[in-house]
């Protein structure tokens, strides 16, 4: 719905500023307009503009160290922009952060949990900081315990759980109060298989039912496969969004994989005659 | 088989990580210098008293001395890893399980990196003092050199079996935690059991003790044998000498196949994290099921809003949990026992005397630990978040319920000890009159306390670094303008402090305590006051400065 714009790379201390008037798309459960991070000199996100409807599962891909992580950080109200805006349900991010934090559930790249609670306790204080009832907060917990899996060590310190099981109760903990937004940052990363299918059906019934998905993953089959529209991004800026078709088309690929489509945008060399010696 | 060529790989690991370690920490290259400032005279001192103590005393004690300088190395070295304290840092061994390098090659690679560890420093000086002061002629220096250098083979080998025998141990989470906690009040159980034990043998005779022929004990452990070595061969029995050399060297072999062997098992048999108890873990096979929307909530009207009792909970929940957090509260608590044991050995008359510093006042110390209590906790409330703060920042909270239920759980840790204190104090003194007194004195420094920690904790944030190995303290890496400006203030807390205390201190000091029912309901209204004005107002920057607060209290290490 948004056009793949890309402006032009600014200094980093003279950003463009978005207009007076922007608004939000009103079908835009997420959308941000000229985005831009800067760390010193080096600019992590550059203008990015970009609007995600209500129900959309969306692929954020991009290389290691495109800027997908900074962006999501700057859309959950984590990092501060260096210029731009975001809006999360039609709220403002950084000027409305209580309301926009509701409507959202977050899963960050790096879990930073309270490893002391255990996977319940963890998951019931999420419910009350997103102000459920008590009792509801029990009964969804133990709900969101058994769908994940996570029963039998339920009553454990987070700080004795595996990876994937941080991951788990980590996301469990974003969807207690069934949020309008998801972001999930890479959530596939060390969860088995069987868990993986389960959280995969849960993400599909969420996006039936209006919830919409902003999802940053490398693994390119799951993207493939569950998500409806796809952004690329390449050292900080936008440089290809929609469909998997639509990629396809402007990659000039047609019926390649995501995976060909991605590397073919983003313009990965092969390095080939460098490891003759591996032959 | 030992290839040279391995053994330097692995040199140059070592010395590499430590050198990156000191480039790109200039903290870390400071601690190096402050170390080396006081462990360098130590070392010399240590190492000359022990010459001057080999030279001057009668032989037999010097052969004792000997005995036990060496033994006490070799122990010291087999139970600091035990305190987590890691005394050789640049070579894990258990890394380098994926490289062809025989355990031979990493034991010698691991003697030569200790050289470079500080703390090595301490048996340099014990050993140039051995060397110089057992060197009755060229032989004896040969064979004194050899027998101490065998003797750092087998104490840095000890060590490493030690490490290598509870590495399941000394992995586990509780052990940590437990150690972390020990390690913290290392230097307080010192000095407690040294006054313990001075109070129970003080009437002991001690002569039978000082008498012990150690000898007779030691001679057969390694380092008992180095020094048979050193002592035959400064009295010419070279033959002898010999042999006891020869048992010393013979037993390196078999220490460091032991320690092979132990670390072979350990490593394929150690814990993985997340291993569980009940065996197999059931796999998720649930059929995804809706996440249930969210009922039309009639919330119940409690006095304390849910958010403010929920994040009082969690809170209250890390301080029982959290070994770095319980150290600190612990520590907190530490002044009860500096207030205590001194009249403890003196008697428990001590208590009931109006004589010495505090006199009749004793009960009014009592606020004391409640106070450094609150002040700990309070005063970089996120920082002990830690990385955690990250995940608190994610929820729709008000900031004032954040402060507040923060609030709430220091004020329940510190009201506990102020109870526990004063009723104590009181007790002992038999001043149960001052215990009130004390008591509301001590709710309004918390009060105050609290109100400014939650001011600092907004504005002045500070990374509270996650206890690792043999670490005892608690904050770092946060550069010296934020340590000025957190002792401003603190500085100020103790101004804003003032008032509490002379709302005690004015009506006793000028014999009017019949006013201090009136200053104690104004010091305690002072400080609701402050605390209300100060968290409403600070509140709101909480959510401003989210970002900032969290560059500084979870950025990674």
């Amino acid at each position: 719905m948004s056009q793949p714009t890309t402006p032009p790379a600014a200094a980093p201390n003279q950003f463009p500023q978005p207009p007076q008037t922007f608004l939000p798309p009103p079908d835009a459960a997420v959308a941000m307009y000229g985005l831009t991070r800067a760390f010193g000199q080096k600019v992590a996100v550059n203008g990015l503009n970009l609007a995600v409807r209500r129900g959309e599962f969306f692929g954020f891909l991009g290389p290691n160290g495109a800027g997908k992580s900074t962006t999501i950080k700057m859309l959950v109200g984590q990092l501060r922009p260096s210029a731009g805006v975001a809006y999360i349900g039609g709220v403002e991010v950084w000027k409305r952060p209580l309301e926009a934090k509701a409507l959202m559930g977050v899963l960050p790249e790096q879990l930073n949990l309270y490893e002391r609670l255990t996977g319940r306790e963890l998951i019931e204080f999420a419910g009350r900081l997103y102000s459920l009832p008590r009792d509801e907060s029990k009964r969804r917990a133990a709900a969101l315990l058994q769908t994940l899996g996570l029963e039998q060590d339920a009553n454990k310190l987070i700080v004795d759980y595996s990876v994937g099981m941080r991951k788990k109760v980590a996301l469990a903990a974003a969807l207690i109060h069934r949020p309008q937004v998801l972001f999930l940052d890479e959530p596939f990363e060390g969860i088995d298989p069987v868990s993986s299918r389960v959280i995969r059906d849960i993400l599909r019934d969420l996006t039936r039912t209006g919830t919409t998905i902003f999802f940053s993953s490398h693994i390119m089959e799951v993207v493939e496969r569950l998500c409806t529209r796809i952004g690329i991004i390449s050292q900080g800026m936008l440089i290809a969004e929609g469909t998997l078709d639509e990629l396809r088309a402007r990659a000039g690929e047609a019926n390649s994989t995501l995976e060909d489509v991605f590397l073919n945008l983003i313009g990965a060399d092969k390095h080939e005659g460098a490891l003759e010696w591996l032959e | 088989m030992i290839r040279p060529a391995q053994v330097r790989a692995l040199f140059w690991l070592s010395a590499k990580l430590r050198l990156r370690g000191y480039t790109r920490s200039w903290q870390q290259t400071v601690g190096l210098v402050v170390l080396l400032v006081f462990l360098v005279p130590l070392a010399v001192a240590v190492g000359v008293s022990s010459w001057f103590a080999y030279t001057l005393l009668e032989r037999p004690y010097a052969v004792e001395l000997l005995f036990v300088v060496l033994f006490g190395l070799y122990v010291l070295w087999a139970l600091l890893p035990l305190l987590q304290y890691t005394l050789n840092e640049g070579l894990d061994v258990t890394r380098l399980q994926t490289y062809p390098v025989t355990r031979a090659e990493q034991m010698v690679a691991l003697v030569l990196v200790t050289l470079m560890d500080v703390s090595t420093l301490f048996i340099v000086g014990l050993f140039v003092a051995i060397l110089v002061g057992w060197s009755a002629n060229p032989i004896a220096i040969a064979f004194t050199f050899a027998a101490l250098a065998f003797a750092y083979i087998h104490i840095v080998s000890l060590s490493q079996l030690v490490l290598a025998t509870l590495m399941g141990l000394l992995r586990s989470r509780r052990y940590r935690d437990l150690s972390i906690i020990l390690f913290a009040f290392f230097g307080a159980a010192c000095s407690f059991s040294s006054q313990i034990i001075s109070y129970l043998l003080r009437d002991s005779d001690l002569s039978g003790l000082i008498n012990l022929p150690v000898v007779g004990y030691l001679r057969w452990t390694p380092p008992g044998m180095a020094a048979q070595a050193i002592v035959r061969a400064n009295e010419g029995s070279y033959g002898e000498a010999a042999l006891w050399l020869l048992a010393l060297v013979a037993l390196i072999p078999l220490v460091v196949a032991l320690w092979a062997v132990v670390l072979d098992r350990g490593i394929t048999t150690a814990e993985a994290g997340g291993a569980t108890r009940g065996g197999r873990r059931a796999a998720a096979t649930h059929v995804a099921a809706p996440i249930p929307a969210a009922r039309p909530a009639r919330a119940r009207r409690t006095l304390i809003p849910a958010p403010v009792r929920a994040v009082a909970g969690k809170d209250l929940r890390y301080f029982w949990r959290d070994p770095q957090l319980k150290a600190m509260i612990l520590s907190s608590l530490l002044i009860l026992v500096f207030i205590f044991l001194p009249r403890l050995t003196a008697g428990p008359e001590a208590f009931r005397s109006s004589n010495g510093f505090l006199g009749s006042y004793l009960v009014y110390v009592a606020p004391l630990p409640a106070v450094f209590l609150a002040l700990n906790l309070s005063l970089n409330a996120f920082g002990l978040e830690r990385q955690a703060a990250q995940t608190l920042f994610l929820f729709p909270v008000r900031p004032l319920y954040v402060l507040l239920g923060k609030n709430l759980a220091v004020a329940f840790v510190a009201t506990l000890a102020l109870l526990v204190s004063t009723l104590g104090l009181a007790a002992l003194s038999g001043k149960w009159e001052d215990a009130p007194v004390a008591f509301t004195v001590g709710i309004a420094g918390m009060l105050v306390t609290m109100g400014c920690g939650n001011i600092t904790s907004i504005l002045l944030p500070s990374r509270v670094r996650q206890m690792r190995t043999g670490e005892n303290r608690i904050s770092g890496e946060n550069g010296c303008l934020r340590a000025i400006l957190s002792g401003i203030a603190l500085a100020v807390v103790w101004i804003l402090l003032t008032p509490v205390a002379a709302a005690v201190a004015l009506p006793l000091l000028l014999s009017h305590s019949e006013l201090l029912p009136l200053t104690l309901v104004a010091s305690v209204l002072y400080a609701a006051l402050l605390h209300q004005v100060a968290t409403r107002i600070i509140a709101p920057y909480m959510l401003r400065r989210a970002p900032e607060i969290l560059e500084v209290v979870a950025r990674e290490a």
